[in-house]
């Protein structure tokens, strides 16, 4: 008997139809063999090179058999107790996600219906403006100023039927942020008609006196929604784990759309232990600040433009292609993320890893250099 | 116009000779309903007639036809649908019912008189095995008028990227005539109107760049010319090299807005590659790499030599190349020059049975006088029917013929022997341009 074909044209909306799936690298070992490359340092993620902070790393070393057998709290209730005791918050102010990704979605399911919109930047980290459209919602898009959110811009595409407003700070690819005064203007501004998400992944990298505390500014915008994550500074990327603040209106509306039971045992374990460790945050912002000061000399004396703020990644721009870039730097065994998808053309995102990393992403860049000036 | 507001029509019936009529009325009606003159409606006509008269003479495929007609804006397709077993797929060969040493015979090849009478013709078989051939008649547009340059005035070093409205965007068409080597524009830009039509269809999209003062200093075409490609036209930049109406500096940075806009325009899209086919003095090259060339042919004057640049949309993952033993040195040097990973797979004989026959598609660009073969099955014939097509083509004044190659799909890197023997020569290698990468091997010599 023939299978039956499902009528795939009749079931799949339009939005879905035309929109293009992420399509993640393969694992290392595929790509050694592919590009003919050993080691390979990833230098694309923006992973932590120190690793998971020294107090989550025997929960993660230790962890039991038996316990995979049993279903992790389904909403994080001892982690959210923990962050509601950092931050000074009630504990129903967090919701906690499969990654950050997962809130974004969170958030919104919770908020858009048919024939609604977000606001966000062109250039920015592009999940806010994915889920949206595979949500069949659209993204007003507005550009970056000399790098940064325009403030201006985004209150500009703001209409009858935009819902949430998107601003990462500090911006991932390009490291600007919004200080604390700009901040409240734009929340000023908005007057609580929409709801404001800044999205914080970066924020324990800044070390600059006038970056907001967003989750300080919850209490007097009930609109402002924070995220955050695990995956960075904490470096727990591979445990996926991530979350959300709110006021509790908001957050009680959030949390209708969240799945609950999607963060596993091992995450939240590690994660409540990670979340207090304080030296690891200064160990990880000592080899940042190391590493950049070694990297951008380097590449100004290579004639190459590039744009460095904060967080644990720098931008360069290319004399060429930057997916070309891509290609010759993995076959010289560093991964970098080609930056054509963020729409900087010719741009590339290198991630500071470890300093070995880094010494051979600069011999590597130099090689390429060189032989494209030749 | 875009996709939701094309009208289309569908007509189903079966491989029956009595439906005839019906089938030419179903046509006609239809491409004058979408705006095709009575001439291009006529020959739309005419070409769906002989095919419908194939499939019921020839094909026999013993099943309903699904016959559809679509609006284009600036064209009206016409699409055969049929499932069809493989062993009839045979039929689909241009040569399959005539004689190649007895002219007359050719006369009676109806799929080879229907593309003389559209502008593309093609045959393709999609993954759950129903054949579909498409064919394609353009409406006539009157050619540009041969006006003088308006003069240019010095444009001002501010400048926005505008997406343009009708009449900007024909006056950066004509205007770019006067600034452009005629080789390196595309033959629709003698056709204005047909510009703005294919861009009100969704099929073009065009940018301008507009300096303070209004006025327009270049601008770039992109289109999609597969699922997973884009090609662009452009930039152009409406100054001669060294006109005082503009600084060099001021040129490249309109070239370089134009293409980055484009280029920001297909980020996020399924987009995996640009093609630029005719790279002109204003393209910022280093946002490209150089696949390599091809020669196109013309009737009075020497070939040209066409460069394709491309550049990669997204990272490339790796992916897997099955090549023919022959192919594998051509193959390892261009990856090599490329910096492409792919790992080679080689094909090879242990003695299985091959298919009798084998099954070529055919597209037709009659106005480049060009023909593209693609192997839709491979049998142990490969080399004579390669054979017959190319006499065919002599007889048709054809003069650029490629043959593509998807390298992702094992069992079409075996028509490699065949077409080496019959002068093809590899070209260029087109990454993911189909399941794997595409590669062009170009007919060189005799009847080119």
């Amino acid at each position: 008997m023939n299978p039956i074909a499902a009528p795939l044209e009749d079931l799949v909306p339009e939005y879905i139809r035309h929109f293009e799936a992420y399509i993640p690298s393969k694992p290392d070992d595929e790509l050694k063999k592919l590009y003919g490359c050993d080691p390979l340092y990833r230098l694309n993620n923006n992973e932590n090179p120190l690793g998971p902070p020294a107090a989550a790393r025997p929960i993660i070393e230790h962890f039991a058999a038996p316990g995979a057998a049993i279903y992790p709290s389904g909403d994080a209730y001892h982690l959210r107790r923990a962050l509601g005791e950092k931050f000074s918050m009630n504990p129903d102010q967090f919701l906690v996600g499969n990654g950050a990704n997962e809130v974004i979605a969170f958030v919104i399911k919770a908020f858009c219906q048919e024939g609604d919109n977000i606001v966000t930047a062109d250039k920015t980290f592009a999940v806010y403006e994915w889920i949206a459209e595979f949500s069949g919602f659209s993204a007003h898009l507005t550009p970056l100023l000399d790098f940064g959110f325009d403030a201006e811009a985004m209150l500009n595409a703001i209409d009858k039927r935009t819902k949430i407003l998107f601003i990462c700070n500090p911006n991932n690819p390009t490291g600007t942020y919004w200080n604390r005064e700009q901040l409240i203007n734009f929340m000023d501004r908005v007057n609580g008609r929409q709801i404001v998400v800044i999205d914080e992944a970066y924020c324990e990298f800044v070390e600059q006196e006038d970056f907001p505390d967003a989750m300080e500014l919850i209490r007097q915008y009930p609109n402002l929604v924070v995220f955050r994550t695990f995956s960075k500074m904490y470096a727990l990327a591979g445990l996926r784990i991530g979350y959300l603040a709110g006021s509790l209106e908001v957050v009680d509306i959030i949390r209708r759309t969240c799945v609950v039971y999607s963060v596993n045992t091992l995450a939240q374990r590690a994660a409540l232990k990670a979340l207090n460790d304080d030296q690891h945050i200064i160990d990880t912002r000592n080899h940042i600040r190391k590493e950049k000061a070694r990297l951008l000399p380097l590449l100004k004396k290579l004639g190459l433009k590039y744009q460095s703020g904060e967080g644990c990644f720098v931008m360069i721009h290319l004399p060429m292609s930057d997916t070309l870039a891509y290609r010759k730097l993995m076959a010289r065994g560093v991964m970098i993320r080609s930056m054509t998808g963020f729409r900087f053309p010719n741009w590339i995102r290198v991630s500071i890893g470890s300093s070995q990393a880094m010494t051979a992403f600069v011999k590597a860049l130099t090689e390429l250099i060189e032989q494209t000036s030749q | 116009m875009n996709l939701q507001q094309r009208r289309n029509a569908k007509l189903t019936i079966r491989d029956d000779l009595n439906f005839l009529s019906t089938v030419q009325d179903f046509i006609e009606n239809t491409a004058l309903t979408f705006g095709l003159g009575q001439n291009e409606a006529l020959a739309l006509t005419l070409a769906g007639e002989e095919i419908f008269n194939y499939l019921c003479t020839s094909v026999k495929p013993m099943a309903e036809i699904e016959i559809s007609c679509y609006e284009g804006g600036y064209y009206a397709a016409l699409n055969f649908n049929l499932p069809i077993q493989n062993f009839a797929l045979r039929a689909f060969n241009l040569t399959a019912t005539i004689n190649i040493d007895d002219d007359k015979s050719l006369d009676e090849m109806g799929l080879v008189i229907a593309s003389r009478m559209v502008d593309h013709l093609q045959i393709s078989q999609s993954d759950s095995g129903r054949l579909q051939l498409s064919l394609r008649k353009e409406k006539k547009y009157p050619k540009a008028a041969e006006n003088n340059r308006t003069a240019s005035t010095p444009l001002t070093e501010e400048f926005s990227i505008v997406t343009p409205d009708a009449e900007e965007l024909k006056f950066f068409i004509s205007e770019s005539r006067h600034c452009t080597a005629p080789d390196l524009l595309p033959q629709e830009f003698c056709y204005p109107g047909k510009i703005v039509d294919m861009v009100n269809a969704g099929d073009y999209r065009a940018a301008i760049v507009r300096d303070a003062g209004g006025r327009i200093g270049g601008g770039i075409i992109w289109f999609w010319s597969s699922s997973k490609m884009v090609e662009c036209n452009g930039p152009y930049i409406l100054a001669e090299d060294a006109s005082p109406a503009i600084s060099q500096n001021l040129r490249q940075s309109m070239a370089e807005a134009l293409l980055e806009h484009c280029l920001n325009a297909i980020a996020k899209s399924s987009a995996v590659g640009l093609l630029n086919r005719s790279p002109g003095s204003d393209l910022p090259r280093h946002h490209f790499e150089s696949l390599g060339s091809a020669l196109e042919f013309h009737n009075t004057t020497a070939p040209t030599e066409i460069e394709a640049l491309f550049r990669q949309m997204q990272e490339d993952p790796g992916a897997i190349a099955w090549a023919h033993p022959d192919l594998e040195p051509f193959l390892r040097r261009e990856y090599q020059r490329l910096t492409l990973p792919r790992e080679i797979r080689l094909i090879s004989d242990s003695g299985e049975s091959p298919a009798d026959f084998s099954v070529l598609a055919s597209e037709f660009d009659r106005s480049r006088q060009k023909v593209t073969l693609q192997p839709l099955w491979a049998g142990n014939d490969m080399e004579k029917s390669i054979a017959d097509h190319l006499a065919l083509f002599a007889n048709e004044e054809l003069n650029n013929i490629f043959f593509v190659v998807d390298l992702g799909k094992s069992w079409q890197a075996a028509s490699f022997p065949g077409l080496s023997k019959n002068g093809f020569t590899p070209r260029l290698l087109l990454p993911y341009g189909g399941k794997g990468d595409l590669l062009l091997l170009q007919k060189i010599g005799a009847s080119s």
